[in-house]
């Protein structure tokens, strides 16, 4: 549980009575110091940034609030009155800030200043009877909002514009429409999650990036086949491979359960074929899929090649694409052994590499697997003996597996 | 801060700038426009970013290809979300649907409406249904409730008054109850 240790001020002052007491040396509580990133604030010593940030989010939920009654009963002076004062206050106290140096107050206040802005546009929604601003009004918000952001790079504007990207693009897929413009307003988005990573960044950044490609795949396949899966798989191992570009920033822990997110979902899909499925058709050639797949590759060689994960990941998809490409009426045979195989492979590589890098994890999840195996074969074997004999064996060797694990790590 | 203060300036003179447009696209049909009114059908939804609204069907809101006249292959190529021109021909105090064209027309016997494509053509429909912008009407929740009841009256017809710019965009300006 690496990422707990994460500037833990309770850690810190246990390092310092280690080194006092001689236990590790300064050079070592450096190396700590470092790879826990303990001279960074945890975040809740920024509490008073966060609660005002908090409170400013409350004021604009309040402000959306006031503007949706639709005061129609007021002329469009004073309709837009309501919008346009609070965003030349904020303007205006975000200079005062930022020209007195309380930087934290600038940011707050061009961040409500953003918010406001956004409020505006559908006001004049409302003012106008336009329909086209859902989902047209949030594109302009963002495109207004993204300067301001990138002047900022802080959190909260970054987190404004992940939102904002989001419900332009949920409605966009919604729709099925798909607009050129996604694809340059995400630019920015991107190099500010790059520039400034966290948890929250990173979900939203897949999200909307996996949103961003389905609008587009949609666009070009209105009715998709089955090949879909593989755009889906694609989009996975590409993630992985761009995972590798900022795993520095991150806890080793936090990055490695998200290759292993990638890698499982993957398997899941591979599982599903080792059932003798009847499969009717393969699945048609899609290009988008293989340009996705190629640039993960070339991506991950240059960055991701020594985890592997990202190669199961990778290998897997591309291999599952294979064998379902090449798949006839008739000679569905192959794809189920294949798939079984290729699983098998993967449980096997698991115990392996958990014991060669004492990584009991990866011990478990690889019995468990073959584990499944063994249940879902045993839902088609029709010969009571063999199926009695193969988990006969299968116990055995994981009582066998289990004893060479404690004795070999744990009990030594 | 990373960059000079006085950069802040454009950024925030870009928001206004674009919160001017689009006041001054909002406003160019209303001003530049001719008026044509169309019969409507408002029902009254709620949302947290529209507030209170009516929801306005039109005639040409789903059209049935046969009564209009198009190329099919042209129909045929529509994507949702595409753009296509909707021409329209006077019909006693309304407007109804003549055309559907990929191109804007040049005709100027013709009006035409700007609309985005929202149903495609299937195979076992010969339906396709429009959106123009202008199928939202925002008021407050009285007049919105009030707007819906009406519409259950036979006796009560509801037209909505837009101004239709030369471009094909419209615009609402009124909403007339008739009895």
């Amino acid at each position: 549980m690496l990422n707990i240790f994460f500037s833990h001020a309770q850690l810190q002052n246990e390092i310092k009575s280690w080194v006092e007491e001689g236990i590790i040396s300064s050079e070592q509580a450096e190396s700590l110091y470092q790879k826990y990133q303990l001279d960074k604030l945890p975040w809740y010593r920024n509490s008073s940034f966060i609660l005002s940030a908090v409170a400013l989010i409350l004021v604009s939920l309040g402000l959306i609030l006031l503007i949706s009654e639709n005061w129609h009963r007021f002329n469009i002076s004073i309709r837009s009155a309501i919008g346009l004062f609070p965003l030349l206050i904020a303007y205006g106290v975000g200079f005062y800030f930022l020209y007195k140096d309380r930087d934290q107050g600038a940011e707050l206040a061009f961040f409500l200043g953003s918010i406001v802005f956004g409020i505006n546009i559908f006001l004049q929604a409302q003012i106008f009877h336009i329909d086209n601003y859902f989902p047209d009004g949030f594109k302009w918000w963002l495109i207004g909002a993204i300067p301001v952001a990138l002047y900022f790079r802080g959190n909260l504007h970054n987190f404004l514009l992940q939102i904002l990207f989001f419900s332009w693009i949920r409605m966009l897929f919604m729709h099925g429409q798909f607009s050129w413009w996604s694809i340059l307003l995400f630019l920015p988005i991107v190099y500010l999650w790059y520039l400034k990573p966290n948890r929250l960044q990173h979900f939203f950044t897949l999200i909307n990036a996996f949103l961003l490609l389905m609008t587009g795949y949609f666009f070009l396949y209105p009715e998709p086949d089955e090949s879909f899966l593989f755009f889906l798989f694609g989009t996975l191992a590409l993630s992985s491979s761009l995972l590798a570009f900022y795993r520095h920033r991150f806890p080793f822990f936090f990055i490695r359960k998200l290759y292993e997110s990638h890698l499982l979902l993957v398997l899941l899909a591979v599982f599903i074929f080792t059932f003798d499925l009847p499969i009717d058709h393969g699945i048609s050639m899609d290009w988008i899929s293989g340009i996705i797949l190629g640039i993960s590759l070339i991506l991950g060689l240059w960055k991701s090649r020594y985890i592997p994960e990202w190669w199961w990941t990778l290998g897997l998809t591309v291999a599952l694409y294979l064998l379902l490409y090449t798949v006839s009426s008739g000679t569905t045979a192959y794809v189920y052994l294949a798939c079984n195989i290729l699983f098998l492979a993967h449980a096997i590589w698991r115990i392996i590499y958990s014991i060669q890098h004492q990584y009991k994890y990866y011990f478990m999840s690889g019995i468990v697997m073959m584990l499944l195996l063994a249940i879902a074969r045993f839902t088609d074997m029709e010969d009571y003996i063999i199926a009695s004999i193969v988990f006969i064996l299968g116990g055995i060797l994981l009582l066998f597996l289990n004893n060479y694990w404690n004795k070999k790590y744990e009990i030594s | 801060m990373k960059y000079p203060k006085a950069l802040l300036f454009p950024m925030i003179l870009f928001q206004l700038g674009i919160l001017a447009f689009m006041v001054f696209n909002a406003m160019r049909p209303l001003q530049t426009g001719v008026p044509i009114t169309f019969k409507t059908q408002p029902v009254d939804p709620r949302d947290l970013m529209r507030g209170n609204y009516v929801r306005l069907g039109y005639p040409f809101s789903e059209i049935k290809l046969h009564e209009i006249e198009h190329n099919l292959q042209e129909v045929k190529a529509f994507k949702e979300g595409d753009v296509g021109y909707l021409w329209l021909q006077p019909d006693g105090i309304y407007h109804k649907s003549y055309k559907l064209s990929k191109a804007q027309p040049n005709e100027k016997d013709f009006p035409f409406l700007k609309v985005y494509i929202t149903d495609i053509l299937s195979e076992y429909s010969n339906i396709i249904r429009l959106k123009a912008g202008i199928e939202s009407y925002y008021t407050d929740k009285e007049n919105a409730l009030a707007l819906e009841t009406m519409r259950r009256d036979e006796e009560i017809t509801i037209n909505v008054e837009v101004m239709l710019a030369p471009h094909g965009v419209a615009r609402i300006k009124e909403l007339q109850v008739v009895k």
